[in-house]
């Protein structure tokens, strides 16, 4: 009880402030009245009465100031003194107040662009959403052997799965389904505006809990999936920035794609789906444009793709509703195409990265990022609690003087911690500016293609950049603080004390190691992620990357029959045969590593399709005569396709290397049989004419997969080719390309401007993790190294500048300039070769956090750890280096003077 | 004029002023001013307590939670701060009292014996 009465008096006392001292004012000036009436009436002495009423009057300012001194208030007193203080001692050192506040600024700076992008990647739920810990997102998982956890999750889910999910489930559970944010454009009269667009099933908004601001959302027969309904909600956000707040917004018709919807809603403000990407416009799932296949709807297909949200009542647990949903899929899968009786249904948060499903490369470097941001920030501490204890050192006689006036250790200790917190908070000033430019940085660089809802700094980022710069102010404070209000130190006011007192820190010594034991680690990270991508780049996936080009035609309205696509794209193959910048040109149903088609496929003389690298079957596509030569595959038996695998020929096909390797072991593949389709099918067999080199199927990063091909001139409707791939003659890529299109238009003169795609191009996003951890690495590598050669470079400096006499004396006895030089820097070097062994054993710990995102070398790769020693090493020598210049030109008379 | 026998602040043993005021103020709300008075006239003059140590005390007992304070009007219809001790205050004079008995009982004993 006495502790709440006590505080409670003491927040009053705050919150009045100065108000309550003038309450005390008035409660001693009473009191004086009181005891001056007394003495009045009391002494007959009109004098002596007179001065005991002045002496007790006249000290009322004094008495004020004592019981001020108990209150709150006084702290405060002393608070504003140390921060004058502090900005007076900060101005008077400018260079030593910069260094420090920038150092702190990078380290806090870096930390905060990350804490931005991995609180709304993981914790920051998505606005407008009600209760959002009680909406699920579902996914599928399967058994997965070859992963690192052994299983993996997928949150893609085709509308059959989502009818059966909610037959299966109880009635209070609420299920909906969206389909992520896809770029489009809605036309309104004569604008264009690009926007998001996401299609949701009739629960959507519901679920998630989300109202209309103005008009409604889909309801009843508009979220029946059979009928498409043209109704769209959209955002608050684009109401306000493409349609000016229009007020008669509703109802309003606007074009999207082919067709046109009615405006018939506003979704609650603040409200842009629960995915980190922005949706601007939200459609009914019936609209969606999946064409349907073999007289099946869409919706009775597996070619959709939407994500599934769920909200459970509190009431029932989610074991009993994942089991309905695994019953569900497992129904599913058993009338579809695909198998598998390992899946399960899971269910996760609302953020999808904190979910079950595989983390993107791209969020798996950003959680490794935090890591390295988090180095930064201990070596930017180290650092200004190095600068903050030089400069004590320094300081110690007027430490000293100030002890000696009776200034009280303890206040001395808090005024010292003033001025490190002082210097932390500039320094978290400067880290927000830097947070504003670092945090959209790291967002356009980790994911480029996202829109995002939220600004990047906000306000739980200026809350993580006000704690850090609190935490390095008191931190980096706490030692030099220590260090200089010890009460030894009045030794130091004896005459002369300076020169004699220096001695080896071994605080400072600790800190430099752990700095340059860091930097160390960061090096070698950036050293790893740079050989990986030089690794990853060195890939040979089979194709003549740098030459190829493709090239499409694109029909606005129905295609024209396959046949008549073959023949008019055989033509043109042949007229761009002769064009001298072009090398080889070729057909095919599917450019290479866009994608792949599967199809049937079983051998007559065995029960099933031998297994290859945890994978039956093969893909397929249907190459023209010349594909191969033109993208770069070798043939390495039999022959290419030519004229006389024509409709109505035999039927013909070339299967890759580790295809004919692995369906006809010990044998020539070449006059085998391949059936197309199933074993009870009565297609004919094809045989085998050629066997061509492996390739990748889609990524530049994949196990060796088989592949067969049919000759295009075969090929059913489903294996039309449809691309012609260009290889290049010399530098020229776009404009072979363009040749090639503008031959497109001449063969299909109503189809639309073909779209030229180079090889290279299409490859470049499977290059872009690894060129991001070691752009990321890179850049903080250098950034800690810059900040630990400071560190050598003040810490080496101070000691030189403090020995001054010594070095005199040595140059007087005749030291030569090598003697003194090697004297300083080998003081250096042996601490930064001490931080170099700590970090190399911290690195060889610390490698397997980013093992899984190397491709090609381990974490403890011999050259890179090497590497990263040396440099660290030359950059501490060399920091060391120029105050030991300064040092052996000391003039020993000037020095033996000096003090 | 001869002056009386006066205490200055220092010849109180820490806590002895706090403990002074805390059995003041069991009789009930009191001003400063008459907190003074009372010591005073009790002590027959011999604690004469100043402004300079009463007030501060006084702010240490209510940041302690041990008295609270509010203003009121004076019987002469002026305002003034009446300072009132709370239960943790009673507890605490409890405390100090019998200390301050076996205390000064020890020292009596200790002087009588020599």
């Amino acid at each position: 009880m006495s502790l709440i009465d006590g505080l409670l008096h003491r927040l009053r006392v705050l919150h009045r402030g100065e108000r309550y001292s003038e309450e005390i004012a008035s409660e001693l000036r009473f009191h004086a009245d009181l005891e001056a009436l007394a003495q009045r009436s009391e002494n007959r002495d009109r004098v002596a009465a007179e001065i005991s009423v002045r002496r007790a009057v006249g000290n009322v300012t004094y008495y004020r100031e004592e019981v001020r001194r108990m209150t709150p208030l006084a702290w405060f007193d002393g608070l504003r003194q140390d921060l004058n203080y502090a900005w007076r001692g900060s101005a008077r050192a400018p260079g030593f107040t910069a260094a420090a506040v920038i150092t702190l600024g990078l380290g806090i700076g870096v930390n905060a662009s990350v804490f931005s992008f991995l609180d709304r990647l993981f914790v920051h739920a998505p606005d407008g959403v009600v209760a959002p810990s009680a909406v699920r997102r579902l996914y599928i998982e399967y058994s997965r052997p070859e992963e690192p956890s052994g299983r993996l999750a997928f949150d893609s889910f085709s509308y059959p799965y989502i009818r059966a999910l909610t037959l299966a489930e109880d009635s209070s559970v609420k299920l909906a389904a969206f389909t992520s944010a896809d770029s489009t454009a809605i036309v309104d009269g004569e604008a264009r505006v690009p926007v998001r667009l996401s299609r949701v099933t009739g629960g959507y908004f519901s679920v998630l809990g989300v109202v209309a601001e103005r008009g409604r959302l889909f309801t009843g027969e508009e979220t029946r999936i059979e009928s498409p309904t043209p109704v769209a909600v959209i955002s608050d956000a684009l109401w306000r920035s493409s349609f000016g707040a229009d007020e008669h917004i509703l109802g309003r018709a606007i074009a999207i794609g082919t067709r046109r919807f009615t405006v018939i809603g506003i979704a609650a403000r603040s409200f842009s789906g629960i995915d980190v990407d922005a949706v601007d416009v939200w459609a009914p799932a019936n609209t969606y444009e999946g064409s349907g296949f073999n007289g099946l709807a869409w919706y009775d297909t597996f070619q959709s793709a939407f994500r599934l949200i769920a909200r459970v009542p509190p009431a029932l647990p989610e074991t009993k509703v994942l089991t309905a949903a695994t019953a569900a899929i497992r129904s599913v899968h058993l009338t579809g195409w695909f198998y598998d009786s390992t899946a399960v249904a899971r269910a996760g948060s609302i953020l999808r990265a904190a979910g079950p499903s595989k983390a993107e490369k791209e969020v798996s470097i950003s959680t490794r990022i935090a890591g390295v941001a988090l180095i930064v920030f201990l070596i930017a501490v180290a650092n200004v609690t190095n600068l903050l204890l030089v400069r004590a050192a320094r300081r110690r006689r007027e430490m000293a003087v100030r002890r000696a006036l009776g200034v009280s250790g303890k206040r001395l200790y808090q005024q010292l911690l003033t001025e490190s917190v002082f210097l932390g908070l500039l320094g978290g000033a400067a880290a927000a500016l830097f947070a504003l430019w670092g945090a959209t940085a790291l967002r356009r660089l980790l994911l480029p293609g996202t829109h995002w809802a939220t600004s990047a700094v906000d306000g739980a980022t200026l809350v993580f950049v006000a704690l850090a710069a609190l935490a390095a102010g008191v931190v980096a404070g706490l030692a030099p603080g220590f260090q200089s209000t010890r009460p030894e130190l009045v030794n130091s006011l004896r005459a002369g004390a300076r020169e004699g007192s220096y001695r080896h820190s071994r605080l400072r010594s600790t800190l430099l190691v752990v700095q340059t034991a860091l930097s160390l680690v960061l090096m070698v990270g950036a050293g790893l992620f740079v050989k990986s991508l030089d690794l990853v780049r060195s890939i040979d996936t089979g194709y003549d990357v740098e030459h190829l080009a493709f090239v499409g035609p694109r029909f606005p309205g129905a295609r024209p029959p396959a046949g008549e696509v073959v023949a008019r794209l055989e033509l043109a193959v042949s007229r761009l045969r002769d064009v001298p910048a072009i090398e080889g040109v070729g057909m095919t149903s599917i450019a290479p590593m866009r994608g792949a088609s599967y199809t049937t496929i079983t051998l007559p003389d065995r029960d099933s399709l031998p297994e290859f690298e945890g994978e039956r079957g093969a893909s397929v596509s249907a190459v023209s005569p010349g594909y191969f030569g033109a993208v770069g595959i070798p043939v390495l038996a039999g022959r290419d396709f030519g004229d006389e695998d024509r409709h109505g020929g035999q039927n013909t096909l070339i299967v890759s290397r580790a295809m004919a390797r692995t369906y006809w072991p010990g044998k020539t593949a070449i006059g085998q049989c391949l059936k197309l389709g199933k074993r009870s099918s009565s297609a004919p067999c094809a045989t085998v004419v050629g066997i061509v080199g492996d390739v990748h199927r889609y990524d530049v990063v994949e196990k060796p997969r088989l592949q067969f091909y049919l000759p295009a001139t075969q090929a059913d409707t489903f294996f039309t080719p449809t691309v012609l791939v260009i290889r290049a003659r010399g530098a020229n890529l776009m404009a072979a390309g363009a040749i090639a299109a503008a031959e497109l238009r001449r063969a299909f003169p109503t189809s639309s401007p073909a779209v030229i795609r180079t090889m290279a191009q299409s490859l470049e996003p499977q290059f872009r993790p690894w060129r991001l951890g070691a752009r990321l690495f890179l850049a903080l590598g250098i950034l800690a190294l810059v900040v630990a050669a400071i560190g050598v470079y003040s810490v080496v400096a101070y000691s030189v500048s403090q020995r001054t006499r010594e070095m005199g004396i040595r140059i007087a006895l005749g030291a030569r300039t090598a003697d003194v030089l090697s004297l300083v820097v080998g003081e250096g070097a042996r601490t930064v070769a001490i931080g170099v062994l700590v970090g190399v054993l911290v690195s060889l710990a610390a490698g397997r956090l980013v093992a899984t995102l190397l491709y090609g070398i381990t974490a403890h790769d011999p050259a890179v750890l090497a590497g990263a020693a040396v440099v660290l090493m030359l950059v501490g020598m060399t920091a060391s280096m120029v105050p030991s210049v300064r040092a052996a030109k000391v003039d020993p008379v000037v020095a033996l003077r000096s003090d | 004029m001869p002056r009386p026998d006066v205490a200055s602040r220092s010849d109180l043993p820490p806590g002895t002023l706090e403990m002074l005021i805390l059995r003041t103020l069991t009789l009930g709300s009191l001003h400063g001013y008459a907190i003074a008075q009372h010591i005073a006239k009790l002590s027959d003059g011999v604690f004469k307590v100043e402004q300079g140590s009463l007030y501060p005390a006084l702010e240490r007992l209510l940041n302690k939670g041990w008295a609270t304070v509010r203003w009121d009007e004076t019987p002469t219809k002026r305002h003034a701060r009446y300072y009132s001790i709370t239960a943790s205050g009673r507890k605490q004079l409890k405390e100090k009292q019998s200390h301050y008995q076996r205390v000064s009982a020890a020292i009596a004993r200790v002087m009588r014996a020599s």
